[in-house]
């Protein structure tokens, strides 16, 4: 199958829970990206603290990486499940470093070049203790691909603050000098470092916390839950330097609420949540959207329902998230589809929130927030703006003032003598409950006209729809799947098929004129999406007047390109 | 300043004897007896008939939903320390819905003031069990008597970790601006359950009015932590109103550095610093 493998290189990392496999992934992403290259990382763990089988996927390549890929060329088996479950992912020519004490002798060799690594008898030469085994498989690998190991020790230097820094740097070069020493003749194709780029290897999550501190985030609260904790931890560690306040409430609905409080008061706040907590919130969103108090919540997917699988990802939740809450008003769903986006989409978000004083969901999903990738450090800033006003008069602020847009001048308490009443009853202009029917019906109205102005802005700021390429096919997604499409993209291109790309990333106000013009001539749609029942191509079929094919998946595992490309040609062959 | 000026044009919908104006009015005098500023004060109400305080009192307010007022009035606290944030709940709000926020609120010491109106029965939507309903309460959800054993809201916010806490009873207009007066002078979550009648659904009082007695009356030091407790959960007869139990300890705000100086609100985002912290992802 021809692809264009000669300008990626694919590593697959596994062994037991509590390994390192995934720390050794993350070591590995940034030996690649302070070479230059990028990289995309992805991992799969299961919800256990130790035992069980942990693995990641490393692609890495000169131009930007979206996703990993199926096929591997390089293998670090530091157990039986990896070869078990992993070895028909080997390309031809691959080399598979495997420790001693695992049993691969149903591995063909013809095929495949085995490296057989000693880590036991290794780890006793230098009395190493056995948690560094994978930075002997990291110092072995660096070595087949005819790297310098210098960059790999000044990011173990990096990683390792204190504990166990000396032990792993000795395990690396441990690992590193065994190939030299004894596979010498071992000649990988290999990439090429390109010094001179200037990139961060970050994941979803950590993106999603920077994008929020540009955008202003003062406040940020959450309740711990799989896959978004570690923006928690993150911003807990750095909360005194960054100048915000962290709060682990004691449920999301507090978290919420508390979110809710702050921007009523003039902070932004953000409250991060995946699927089972988002149901929880949903009461909350409600309450933003009559008070017209802003409000940022990131909302991680995972696969539902319920409790589900806890560690693996799903766009199952468009539905409830577009439907969030109880009542009609308007929120902005925004659909980051990679790391960088989620960045910059985040920061985006806080504008929005606080200028249409509704509730923002910035909707990803555990492959995207926890996978990480090489982005290049951030050139331009996005400007920070605030819309209060301050009213200097000693009066009850109008704040649900009726205007032409719906939007009405946002100010908040303790800032001027003016009295700041918001009301979760349906209320008149100063925030006072009203029952009387015209009074329902313009406030009701006021709320939803603003969705027009949203939608509008959005689009002219380029943020609603993306377009990639051009072909007579489209494919259509949202989320987290434009990586694996984009890099289904990449091969296709290499065997000479074009296709073109529709990222959707305003979900609500749903942007269905913009989708109908760009979809005007296209005879059919190729919908990609990690979910069961197609949500966005149901929308879709709702809105546009033409074929929707959807492609799914919803094992709780991220598409791969190779699937995507396989599904495409299935429907092509049709 | 007169407490009439805390007051909006709104008409009231209460029903006439209810406990609620006796609140309301003993509030308005705390806030003016203490020459507190208006424009400070930050008013959360939750749902049940003590939510409408929001449309009464000429104040900043919140009006929020079913027992979600201690999350909402700490964030407003983290948003802008210098705020006096003020909650209204009722029994049914504070103890059943929202009765995890409420220990938690206690745990934390936010310098949030928490007031609950506890007329031992829904009344707003009209007349079922509440978690202080006593025994054997005959209600429209309880047709045959209560059969479940009430909360006891202060013995609860004691043992929570509450640094102020405290019974008031709108049978006794002087003692109740009393303890409000000394509640927002508390630094730390300051608690106070409000005895009062619901005189459509449990119109509790000329019994009450036989049952209570002032703690001050009794010789009680509040400073005493474990005889708190025991006024809390003695069982006789008689209720005890007044401060069971006030201490000084630092608030959740105190104990956060970053929260010192400028209000959270006003202050600006340091670009460089989060863009050094980048640095360190290379």
């Amino acid at each position: 199958m021809r692809d264009d493998s000669n300008k990626t290189l694919t590593i697959l990392i596994g062994g037991e829970a509590g390994a390192g496999i995934l720390l050794s992934g993350r070591v590995l992403a940034r030996v690649f990206s302070r070479g230059g290259l990028y990289t995309f990382l992805y991992a799969e763990y299961p919800s256990l603290i130790r035992g069980g089988h942990n693995f990641c996927v490393l692609t890495v390549s000169g131009r930007k990486v979206y996703s990993q890929r199926l096929y591997v060329d390089t293998m670090i088996a530091l157990d039986e499940t990896t070869l078990r479950e992993h070895l028909w992912r080997l390309k031809d020519n691959c080399i598979l470093l495997v420790d001693r004490k695992v049993r691969s002798e149903n591995v063909e060799k013809g095929k495949i070049r085995i490296v057989e690594l000693p880590l036991d008898q290794l780890l006793q030469s230098k009395k190493l203790p056995s948690i560094t085994k994978n930075m002997i498989a990291l110092g072995s690998l660096i070595a087949t691909l005819g790297f310098d190991i210098g960059i790999m020790m000044d990011v173990i230097n990096d990683v390792f603050k204190t504990k166990y820094r000396s032990e792993n740097l000795e395990a690396a070069r441990l690992g590193y000098e065994y190939i030299k020493e004894n596979f010498k003749h071992l000649q990988h194709p290999t990439l090429r470092l390109e010094i001179q780029k200037r990139l961060i290897t970050i994941s979803g999550n950590e993106a999603i916390a920077i994008g929020a501190l540009l955008g202003g985030m003062k406040v940020y609260t959450a309740y711990p839950i799989t896959p978004v904790s570690s923006i928690l931890h993150f911003l807990a560690a750095n909360q005194e330097e960054l100048d915000i306040v962290v709060v682990q409430a004691e449920d999301e609905i507090a978290a919420a609420n508390i979110a809710i409080g702050a921007w009523y008061a003039g902070a932004r706040a953000v409250v991060a949540t995946s699927s089972p907590g988002f149901s929880l919130m949903c009461e909350s969103i409600g309450l933003a959207g009559i008070t017209e108090t802003p409000l940022v919540i990131v909302m991680a997917q995972r696969q539902g329902p319920s409790t589900g699988l806890p560690t693996y990802t799903s766009q199952g939740d468009l539905g409830l998230v577009l439907q969030a809450s109880h009542g009609e008003f308007p929120k902005i769903v925004i659909a980051p589809g990679d790391i960088e986006e989620a960045l910059k989409l985040t920061s985006t978000a806080m504008n929005l929130a606080e200028k249409y004083q509704v509730p923002v969901i910035i909707l990803v999903d555990r492959y995207l927030v926890e996978s990480y990738a090489s982005i290049d450090y951030p050139k331009t800033i996005p400007s920070l703006k605030r819309y209060y006003v301050v009213e200097e008069k000693d009066v009850v602020f109008k704040r649900y003032a009726i205007t032409k847009t719906g939007i009405s001048p946002f100010t908040v308490p303790g800032i001027s003598s003016a009295l700041v009443k918001v009301n979760s009853l349906e209320h008149d202009e100063y925030g006072f409950f009203t029952e009387k029917e015209g009074d329902a019906n313009s406030m009701i109205e006021k709320r939803l006209r603003k969705s027009r102005v949203i939608r509008r802005e959005i689009e002219r700021a380029n943020l609603a729809i993306k377009v990639f390429g051009v072909g007579e096919e489209t494919i259509v997604s949202w989320g987290s799947t434009k990586g694996p499409v984009l890099e289904a993209m990449n091969i296709l291109k290499s065997r000479g098929i074009k296709m073109r790309y529709i990222q959707v990333i305003l979900l609500a106000p749903f942007p269905k004129e913009k989708l109908t013009q760009l979809l005007k001539h296209s005879k059919r749609a190729l919908v990609i999406e990690n979910n069961a029942t197609g949500q966005l191509a149901n929308l879709m079929k709702k809105y546009l007047d033409i074929e929707v094919i959807p492609i799914l998946k919803y094992s709780g595992r991220p598409f791969y390109p190779e699937e995507i490309i396989e599904k495409i040609e299935e429907v092509m062959r049709r | 300043m007169s407490t009439s000026r805390l007051r909006t044009h709104v008409r009231i919908t209460w029903c006439p004897g209810c406990g609620n104006f006796v609140i309301m009015r003993a509030f308005t005098r705390a806030i003016v007896e203490l020459g507190l500023k208006v424009k400070d004060i930050v008013v959360v109400t939750g749902i049940g008939c003590h939510g409408r305080l929001h449309e009464y009192l000429r104040l900043n307010s919140f009006h929020t939903i079913h027992g979600r007022v201690l999350p909402l009035a700490m964030g407003i606290k983290l948003a802008n320390k210098n705020l006096i944030v003020v909650g209204f709940s009722g029994d049914g709000d504070a103890y059943s819905i929202g009765l995890s926020h409420f220990i938690h609120a206690a745990r934390r010491n936010i310098d949030v003031k928490y007031i609950v109106h506890d007329n031992m029965v829904f009344g707003l939507t009209k007349g079922q069990a509440s978690p202080t309903s006593p025994l054997g309460l005959r209600t429209k959800s309880t047709p045959k008597g209560n059969i479940l054993k009430p909360i006891n809201p202060i013995a609860l916010a004691l043992i929570a970790g509450a640094t102020f806490v405290a019974r008031g009873f709108t049978g006794d207009m002087e003692h109740l601006v009393n303890v409000f007066k000394q509640a927002l002078l508390h630094r730390g979550f300051a608690f106070i359950d409000i005895l009062q009648p619901c005189v459509t659904f449990y119109n509790v009082l000329p019994e009450l009015k036989n049952r209570v007695y002032r703690l001050e009356d009794r010789q009680h030091d509040p400073s005493n932590f474990n005889k708190a407790v025991d006024r809390a959960v003695e069982l006789s007869n008689q209720i005890p109103i007044g401060v069971f139990y006030k201490v000084r300890r630092p608030t959740f705000e105190e104990q956060i550095p970053q929260l010192k100086g400028k209000p959270m609100n006003l202050r600006d985002v340091n670009i460089d610093k989060i863009l050094k912290l980048l640095e360190t992802y290379a």
